[in-house]
């Protein structure tokens, strides 16, 4: 059984679904592993202390999807390629060659590479890199149709979530603080999370705000009709067919020295 | 665009106001993110065949999907004499997502993944609000327009290296401004099989190939060429007409026509490409993800207000006097 594990992550506000790079990393290779030979794979929730299941059961499944398409995508490779342009201004002058050849027959040889060989060779090279890099999505699809997902309690993650508890500072200055003790509490790969939100930035890799939900309100009743609605003051704009015609409308467990202290609360269970 | 609604868009950072005044007595939720606030409105037939969900989202000025958002809701509640508005009002249940505010992470856009695997929108929170809503057609509106500074972070998935790419593309004058949609329907697997080999698309001696000619036939496929060619007719150009720099950001993605992608069916296969191919893998729903490259604030409203208008016209067959169609 291959065990990943992604981070259930608390924040200034609330909870997050966290899959730092490396995890993204791991995930991509362990779809190479897949594709190759498929095993069983179990996703880890590390999680602060009481924090019940509830509170991300229903979205694992969605977070996992994400996960393996961010895991799939091709990485950007700062490879230059010869432009189609090039590659056709070559070919035309391979066939020159070839016509101006004469019975020279290094020219020959010369004028069907440039007309013939290269361009397929380029073809052929491009297509395997490509095929090479969408070789994890086989083993990345056999992934996500039925994770077995299970909870870890996280003894870093439950002091983490302490500290945000007691500072009484900003949100910004919090994820700081939260960031610098990272390391010390085996939770290494969290900290450019937290340093992004500090700066106000999306953090990298994969994350889902998830505990925010409990804290929204529904104002009215579902079921007002836009006929109730009331109408609309001054309106210039207008679309739907006014007729104004101007208008439109683990974490590699290696890394982390806080896995001793890792401790299983729950059973493996399918989504 | 009138220059009365110009004008009033210039300042976009009043929309939110103007949106308070419009719900009155619309049924709508209020949404914690970590992105500030966003509000979910439900308007139309609670029992109507056509449940659609639109959605707006940026990825750093969160200004102009919030006039989006904005105009839309303004356009379904006036009272103004209207063509559609009635007959849509009646055939079909809304839900339309604003943005969130501004105060929240922002996403440093380098180059704009064709999937952005729900970097945008595609939140456990709206998430579970669509499983209530159980919506038919998704519209999702991204902008992806950044006045960031280009600094590339190290770690993200859309990598440090495009920089190159878009540096030449815009050099060039190619590509990345303008509006590319996504679209996400279930396509046969023979059909899918056929259109990923390339030049599958591409016309022989002027003319489609039975690929292409198959895929502009498919019901739901011929919603995208419609809101697009709706879109045209409203006066908003297409500008991704240039060749687009394979990059990493857009191999997920087999490009069907100028500007039109759909996922190709590895990604499609792993359900998570967007928040649209979400909704498809969940409910079997069309979506139409509408991607905004950068432009001036106005024309990037217009596009997305004329292609959502167009994608839904055309979902519930109103257009009847379209001479191509």
């Amino acid at each position: 059984v291959i065990r990943l594990c992604v981070y259930l992550a608390p924040v200034p506000g609330g909870m997050a679904l966290v899959a730092p790079p490396e995890v993204v990393e791991q995930v991509r290779a362990v779809g190479y592993l897949l594709q190759r030979k498929p095993q069983a794979v179990r996703v880890a929730v590390l999680t602060p202390a009481e924090v019940g299941e509830e509170v991300w059961r229903e979205h694992i499944g969605d977070f996992i999807r994400r996960l393996t398409v961010v895991a799939g995508l091709p990485v950007a490779t700062s490879e230059r390629r010869l432009s189609g342009r090039w590659v056709a201004v070559l070919a035309t002058w391979g066939v020159l060659l070839l016509l101006a050849a004469g019975g020279n027959l290094m020219q020959v040889v010369g004028g069907l590479w440039l007309a013939l060989f290269f361009p397929w060779l380029r073809r052929v090279y491009h297509g395997s890199l490509e095929r090479w890099a969408r070789r994890p999505l086989t083993g990345l699809a056999l992934m996500v149709e039925a994770p077995a997902v299970e909870l870890l309690v996280h003894p870093g993650l439950t002091r983490l979530q302490g500290l945000l508890e007691t500072n009484d500072v900003s949100d910004a200055e919090a994820n700081s603080r939260v960031a610098d003790a990272c390391t010390s509490l085996g939770l290494i790969w969290l900290e450019p999370v937290y340093r992004a939100l500090s700066s106000r930035v999306l953090p990298p890799g994969v994350w889902a705000p998830i505990a925010w939900q409990s804290a929204s309100r529904s104002s009215t009743g579902i079921s007002n009709l836009a006929s109730e609605a009331a109408p609309a003051a001054a309106s210039e704009a207008a679309t739907f067919g006014s007729t104004d015609p101007d208008v439109a409308g683990a974490p590699p467990v290696q890394a982390d020295s806080g896995r001793e202290g890792v401790e299983q609360r729950t059973s493996s269970a399918a989504i | 665009l009138s220059p009365e609604r110009l004008r009033r868009f210039a300042d976009f950072s009043a929309w939110r106001n103007d949106m308070s005044g419009l719900a009155n007595g619309l049924s709508r939720e209020v949404m914690l993110t970590p992105a500030g606030e966003r509000t979910m409105y439900q308007l139309g037939s609670p029992g109507a065949r056509d449940r659609i969900w639109i959605q707006c989202d940026a990825a750093s000025d969160r200004a102009a999907a919030g006039a989006v958002a904005w105009a839309l809701l303004e356009s379904l509640t006036s009272d103004r004499v209207s063509q559609y508005r009635h007959i849509v009002l009646g055939r079909c249940l809304f839900a339309i997502i604003t943005a969130a505010e501004a105060d929240g992470p922002n996403l440093r856009a380098l180059d704009v993944p064709v999937l952005d695997a729900g970097t945008l929108g595609a939140t456990p929170d709206v998430m579970q609000r669509m499983r209530h809503f159980v919506p038919t057609l998704v519209i999702h509106i991204q902008d992806w327009t950044s006045e960031e500074p280009r600094v590339p972070s190290r770690g993200s998935w859309w990598g440090a290296s495009n920089v190159d790419a878009l540096e030449a593309a815009q050099n060039t004058s190619q590509v990345l401004s303008g509006l590319r949609q996504v679209e996400s329907y279930f396509i046969s697997p023979d059909l899918y099989r056929r259109m990923v080999v390339p030049g599958a698309l591409r016309p022989r001696f002027g003319r489609p190939t039975p690929v292409a000619r198959a895929l502009a036939d498919h019901p739901d496929g011929r919603l995208g060429t419609l809101a697009r060619r709706y879109m045209g007719r409203m006066g908003f150009t297409v500008l991704d007409r240039g060749k687009v720099p394979d990059t990493a950001a857009t191999q997920s993605a087999v490009r069907v026509a100028p500007g039109r992608y759909v996922p190709r069916p590895e990604w499609r296969r792993l359900g998570g490409g967007n928040l649209a191919e979400l909704a498809l893998t969940r409910f079997g729903c069309v979506g139409l993800s509408v991607q905004l490259l950068h432009g001036p604030a106005a024309e990037r409203v217009g596009r997305a207000l004329a292609l959502a208008e167009g994608a839904i016209i055309h979902r519930l067959g109103l257009e009847a006097k379209d001479p191509e169609t």
